[in-house]
C-alpha cells in the first residue's frame, strides 16, 4: 500500500543580524513632520515598511465587519489611542502567534504585513499558523539584490499567497537618477534616495490600509527599547480614513531576540534569503548591503548550512512493508496495544512524564474545543529506527515540561491497524510524526515540519506556539 | 645647469575592463530562459518603408518635459510641416543612407549630430553600444545619452553606467518604468512570469512604454543596432531611416529619425575599437556574458569562441610608459644635455635614434607645426613623439616600424618627432605630451590630433587604432 508523501520546502542558511559599520546601512530614519500628541516618536525601520495603494484590488476577501469609517475626531483618537495603550499592556507578555492573531481578528482585511526580504519572513508564517487569511506586502525599490527577489518567489509559493508589491515613481526615480547618478548614496547619504525609492511608496501603500505589521525589535534599536509596544496608533504614517490616529502598526516581535527568530524560521523549515548564507545580516538594497566580517553573527549561517538532514521513514518506503508483514505475523489477530505486549520489538518512549494515548484518548483530544493544557503527541511506530533515534531526546524534553511548564507530552503508537486512521485523521505522513494540539481549537493542529528532533528544536517549537 | 620639469603626467581616465565579442542575435541562448531579442511591431507601417526589428535594450531617451544637459547653437527644424512634405524628408534620408552607406561610423555619428543637434539621443542599454559614445565623444560634439533602467538590471550594469558617465564626464538620462503598470504586473503574475509565459509583457512594460516616452522628446535618436546581430533582416538595416515604429517630439509618421551607426560593422571589429580607444565595459563580458538585458534574462554563455575575446583581455597584462614626473627622466635628461648641448641633429646623441625607416618621416619642429596647423590634409599622419633613451619607445620600435611599411602606400603617412630635450615643452603644450612615447593621429580634416588611448603597441592594435579613424 504505497501513500503519496509531499515535502514541505527546505530552508537555506540563517544568520544573526547585525550592522556593518563601513558603508552606510539603511537603518532607522526620524520622520517627525507630524507629532502626536502623548506618543513619543521613535525610530522606523523603513526596509519593513510596505503597503497596498489604495486603488488596489486584495487578493483575499473575508467576513469580517471592517471599523466604522467615520468618527468624531476628539472621541476617535483619544478612545483609540486609549484602546490600543491598553491592548498594549495586555499583550506585552503574550507570544507573536497570539498578538498576531489578535491583529488580524482586529483588523480582517483592512491589515497587511510589510515583508522587507529578510527575517521578517517570520511574520508570514506566524500570520499562516494563526489559520486566518493575511495579506502581505514588499517594497520593490528598483535595485534590490536578484537573491531578494528569488525569495519573494519562493516565498510566494511556499504560503500560496500574492504580494502586494510597491514600485517607486518613475518620475522621482528619473529627477534624482539624472541629477545625482545612480549612486549619490555613497556621497551625500542615503536619505534622498530612501524616500524616493522606500518611504514614499511605503505612505501610498499604508493609505489603503487601517493596519499594518512590521518586524520591528527592540534589540535591533537599542537606544529606543522601550519605545516599541507590539500594538500602537502609529505616530508617523496615516491609513485610510487619514489624518492622526488613522492607522494602527504592529509589533509582534518586538520583545524578541533575533537568535530566538532564526531558531524559529529554522524550526518551521521557513525560506529565508540566500545571502545569509553569503554572510548577509542585514538585507536591504544591493548598493548598500554587503556581507560582514567572519564572526560569531556568521555563525547561524555556517551552522545552518552544514546541517545534515535528518532522515525519515516513508509510509511508501519498501521496508515499511517488510517490517508491517513482520509485526502482523508476530501479532496475529491480537487487538491489544497495551504497553510491553508486542513480542518482535519493545515499545519506546516509556517515561512517566509521556502520557500513552489510547485510540479512544487520541481521538477525544482532537475533539475538544478548549483543553487544559496544550499537548505534544508524537505518532510512532517502535521499529522505526528514526523514532528510535529520537526516543532520548523525546523523554528528556518530556522531563524538562513536566509539571511547570503546563504543557503535556503525549506518544500514540500510529502502526498496524490504526495507520490508516492516523493517515487520514492526524496528518500522518512517514514515522515519526510530531503534532502539536494547542490550548484553543480554534487554531489547527499544526505538525512539526523539521527534520531536526533534538530537543533544542523540539522546544524551540514548542515555546512558538504554546 | 638644473631644467625645471613640471610634471603633467597622463593616464588612461578609466582602467579597462575586460570585455567578449558577441553578437547579440546569433549568439546561442540557454535554452532554459528567454533570451530578449528583437521582435516585430506590426501597429505601424509607412509607405515604401519596411517595418525594421528593434533591439529593445538599446532604445531609451529623454521625456517631453526633461531639461536638456547641453545646449548647442544648431537651430532645431522647423516644428511643423505639411503631409506631402513626409515624402520628401523620407526621400531625402534614403539619399543620405546611400551617401553614408561607405562611410564610417565616425562619420556617420558627426552628420547625426551636425543635423539634430540638442534634439538626438544615444540609447545606451550597457553593452558594447559604449562604443556609440566613444564615436559620439570623437567628434568633439556635445551629445546625449539615454538609458533604460527596469529596476531589474544586474548590479554590475548598474555600475558600468556609473563608469560611464565618469569616463566621459556626462549624465545619462535614464528611464524608469512607471509604478502602476509595474505594481499591476508582479501582483497578478509574480516577479518571474517571463519565465512561464515569455518576456513579452514584462518587456512591454519595463522597456518598450519607456522607450516610447522617451522618443515623444526626441527628433532622433541612435542605436547599436547591427546587421550581423540579425541576420535575417541584413539588408533592412540602413545606417540611417525614418522611423518606421516609433514617434517622436513633433507626433506622428515620420516624427522620429532612426540612426544606426555601426550597422555595417561586424561584432568583433566593435571589440577591436573598445580595447584599441581604452573604453570602459561591462564587467560582466569577462564573466562569459556575451548578451547583457535584465538580470534573470542574462546569463553566462557556455565556454566556446564567443568567450574568447573575454579572456583573451582579462588576461593580457598592461604595458608600461615613462611619466614626465619619474625620476629616472631627470637623471637622463641631464645626461643628454650634458653629452648633446643643443644640438638636435641625427646620430650625435648619446643614445642612437630610433624608428629609423624610409617608410618613417621624421619630422622636424618647423614640420609639425605645420602639420599641426593645417585644415585640409593630403591624407592623415600617425606621428609618434618619443625620446630615443625611453626603454618603452625602444620596446615599440619594432611594431611601429612594421606598421609604418604595412602602411606605406595606403594613404596614410607614418612619421616621427623627437620630443625630448628643448622641444619637451613645446610638445607638452601643443601636441598632448604626457609621457614617452605618445602617439597621435592627425585625421585628414580637423586641427585636433586624436591621442592613442591603450598602452597596447603591437602592429595589430596600431592598425585597428589607425583603421577606426582614418
Amino acid at each position: 500500500m504505497a501513500l503519496a508523501f509531499t515535502s514541505s520546502i527546505s530552508a537555506p542558511t540563517s544568520t544573526f543580524p547585525s550592522s556593518e559599520p563601513k558603508l552606510p546601512q539603511i537603518g532607522s530614519i526620524r520622520i517627525s513632520e507630524r507629532p502626536i500628541g502623548g506618543a513619543v516618536n521613535f525610530n522606523l525601520s523603513q526596509r519593513r515598511s510596505l503597503v497596498k495603494p489604495v486603488n488596489a484590488e486584495p487578493p483575499r476577501k473575508d467576513s469580517i465587519v471592517p471599523l466604522a469609517a467615520t468618527t468624531i475626531v476628539a472621541s476617535a483618537s483619544e478612545t483609540k489611542e486609549e484602546d490600543f495603550e491598553q491592548i498594549a499592556s495586555d499583550l506585552d507578555n503574550a507570544s507573536p502567534l497570539e498578538i498576531m492573531d489578535r491583529a488580524l481578528d482586529k483588523f480582517g482585511n483592512d491589515i497587511a504585513i510589510a515583508f522587507s526580504g529578510a527575517e521578517d519572513v517570520a511574520l508570514i508564517e506566524y500570520a499562516k499558523l494563526t489559520g486566518r487569511p493575511f495579506r502581505v506586502f514588499s517594497l520593490d525599490t528598483g535595485r534590490l539584490n536578484p537573491e531578494t527577489y528569488q525569495l519573494f518567489d519562493a516565498v510566494e509559493k511556499h504560503y500560496g499567497i500574492r504580494i502586494e508589491y510597491m514600485f517607486p515613481d518613475a518620475v522621482e526615480v528619473q529627477a534624482l537618477v539624472r541629477s545625482k547618478g545612480l549612486f549619490s548614496f555613497y556621497e551625500d547619504g542615503h536619505q534622498e534616495c530612501c524616500r524616493v525609492r522606500k518611504v514614499r511608496p511605503l505612505r501610498r501603500a499604508l493609505k489603503g490600509l487601517r493596519a499594518w505589521i512590521t518586524g520591528q525589535r527592540k534589540d535591533q534599536s537599542p537606544g529606543t527599547r522601550s519605545e516599541i509596544p507590539v500594538v500602537q496608533v502609529d505616530p508617523v504614517f496615516e491609513g485610510m480614513d487619514g489624518g492622526i490616529g488613522s492607522l494602527v502598526k504592529w509589533n509582534p516581535v518586538a520583545n524578541v531576540k533575533g537568535h530566538d527568530i532564526w531558531n524559529f524560521l529554522r524550526t518551521m523549515n521557513v525560506p529565508v534569503n540566500s545571502l545569509h548564507a553569503k554572510g548577509y545580516v542585514s538585507i536591504g538594497c544591493e548598493p548598500c548591503t554587503r556581507p560582514v566580517l567572519p564572526g560569531q553573527h556568521e555563525r547561524e549561517g555556517r551552522w545552518w548550512w552544514e546541517d545534515a538532514k535528518a532522515k525519515e521513514c516513508g509510509l511508501h518506503k519498501g521496508n515499511v512493508k517488510q517490517q508491517k508483514e513482520e509485526d502482523v505475523n508476530g501479532n496475529g489477530l491480537s487487538q491489544s496495544h497495551a504497553n510491553g505486549d508486542a513480542t518482535t520489538v519493545p515499545d519506546i518512549f516509556n517515561s512517566p512524564n509521556v502520557v500513552n494515548l489510547s485510540r479512544t484518548g487520541i481521538e477525544n483530544l482532537a475533539k475538544l474545543e478548549d483543553r487544559k493544557e496544550p499537548w505534544l503527541v508524537v505518532l510512532y511506530a517502535p521499529w522505526c529506527p528514526y523514532c528510535q533515534a529520537m526516543e532520548e531526546s523525546y523523554v528528556d524534553l518530556a522531563d524538562k515540561l513536566a509539571g511547570s511548564t503546563g504543557m503535556k507530552v503525549g506518544k500514540f503508537r500510529a502502526d498496524g491497524e490504526q495507520k490508516e486512521f492516523a493517515k487520514s485523521e492526524l496528518q500522518l505522513g512517514s514515522f515519526p510524526t510530531i503534532l502539536f494540539f494547542p490550548k484553543h481549537s480554534s487554531r489547527p493542529t499544526i505538525k512539526y515540519p523539521s527534520e531536526k528532533r533534538d530537543v533544542d528544536s523540539l522546544m524551540a517549537f514548542v515555546n512558538a506556539l504554546r | 645647469m638644473a631644467l625645471a620639469v613640471s610634471t603633467t603626467s597622463s593616464s588612461s581616465a578609466a582602467a579597462a575592463a575586460s570585455s567578449s565579442f558577441f553578437s547579440r542575435l546569433g549568439s546561442s541562448s540557454d535554452a532554459k530562459a528567454p533570451q530578449i531579442g528583437s521582435f516585430r511591431f506590426p501597429e505601424r507601417s509607412l509607405v515604401s518603408s519596411v517595418v525594421v526589428n528593434v533591439t529593445q535594450r538599446r532604445s531609451l531617451v529623454r521625456p517631453l518635459n526633461a531639461e536638456p544637459q547641453r545646449n548647442d547653437s544648431i537651430v532645431p527644424l522647423a516644428a511643423t510641416i505639411v503631409a506631402p512634405e513626409v515624402e520628401k524628408e523620407e526621400e531625402d534620408f534614403e539619399q543620405i543612407a546611400k551617401d553614408l552607406e561607405n562611410a564610417s561610423p565616425l562619420e556617420i555619428m558627426d552628420r547625426a549630430l551636425e543635423k539634430f543637434g540638442n534634439d538626438i539621443a544615444i540609447a545606451f542599454s550597457g553593452a558594447e553600444d559604449v562604443a556609440l559614445i566613444e564615436y559620439a565623444h570623437l567628434t568633439g560634439r556635445p551629445y546625449r545619452v539615454f538609458s533604460l533602467d527596469t529596476g531589474r538590471l544586474n548590479p554590475e550594469t548598474y555600475k558600468f553606467f556609473d563608469a560611464v558617465e565618469k569616463h566621459y564626464g556626462i549624465h545619462i538620462e535614464y528611464m524608469f518604468p512607471d509604478a502602476v503598470e509595474v505594481q499591476a504586473l508582479v501582483r497578478t503574475k509574480g516577479l518571474f512570469s517571463f519565465y512561464e509565459d515569455g518576456h513579452q509583457e514584462c518587456c512591454r512594460v519595463r522597456k518598450v512604454r519607456p522607450l516610447r516616452r522617451a522618443l515623444k522628446g526626441l527628433k532622433a535618436w541612435i542605436t547599436g543596432q547591427r546587421k550581423d546581430q540579425s541576420p535575417g533582416t541584413r539588408s533592412e538595416i540602413p545606417v540611417v531611416q525614418v522611423d518606421p515604429v516609433f514617434e517622436g517630439l513633433d507626433g506622428g509618421i515620420g516624427s522620429l529619425v532612426k540612426w544606426n551607426p555601426v550597422a555595417n560593422v561586424n561584432g568583433l571589429d566593435i571589440w577591436s575599437f573598445l580595447r584599441t580607444m581604452d573604453v570602459p565595459v561591462n564587467s560582466l563580458h569577462s564573466q562569459g556574458y556575451v548578451s547583457i538585458g535584465c538580470e534573470p534574462c542574462t546569463r553566462p554563455v557556455l565556454p566556446g569562441q564567443h568567450e574568447r575575446e573575454g579572456r583573451w583581455w582579462w588576461e593580457d597584462a598592461k604595458a608600461k610608459e615613462c611619466g614626465l614626473h619619474k625620476g629616472n627622466i631627470k637623471h637622463e635628461d641631464a645626461a643628454q644635455l650634458n653629452g648633446n648641448g643643443a644640438s638636435q641633429a641625427n646620430g650625435s646623441a648619446t643614445v642612437a635614434d630610433i624608428f629609423n625607416s624610409q617608410d618613417v618621416v621624421s619630422l622636424s619642429r618647423s614640420g609639425i607645426e605645420n602639420l599641426a596647423k593645417l585644415e585640409n590634409r593630403k591624407e592623415p599622419w600617425l606621428v609618434v613623439l618619443y625620446a630615443p633613451w625611453c626603454r618603452f619607445c625602444q620596446a615599440m620600435e619594432e611594431s611601429y616600424v612594421d606598421l609604418a611599411e604595412k602602411l606605406a602606400g595606403s594613404g596614410v603617412k607614418v612619421a616621427k618627432f623627437r620630443a625630448d630635450g628643448d622641444q619637451k615643452e613645446y610638445a607638452k603644450t601643443e601636441l598632448q605630451l604626457g609621457s614617452f612615447p605618445t602617439i597621435l593621429l592627425f585625421p585628414k580634416h580637423s586641427s585636433q590630433p586624436i591621442k592613442y588611448p591603450s598602452e597596447k603597441r603591437d602592429v595589430d592594435s596600431l592598425t585597428a587604432f589607425v583603421n577606426a579613424l582614418r
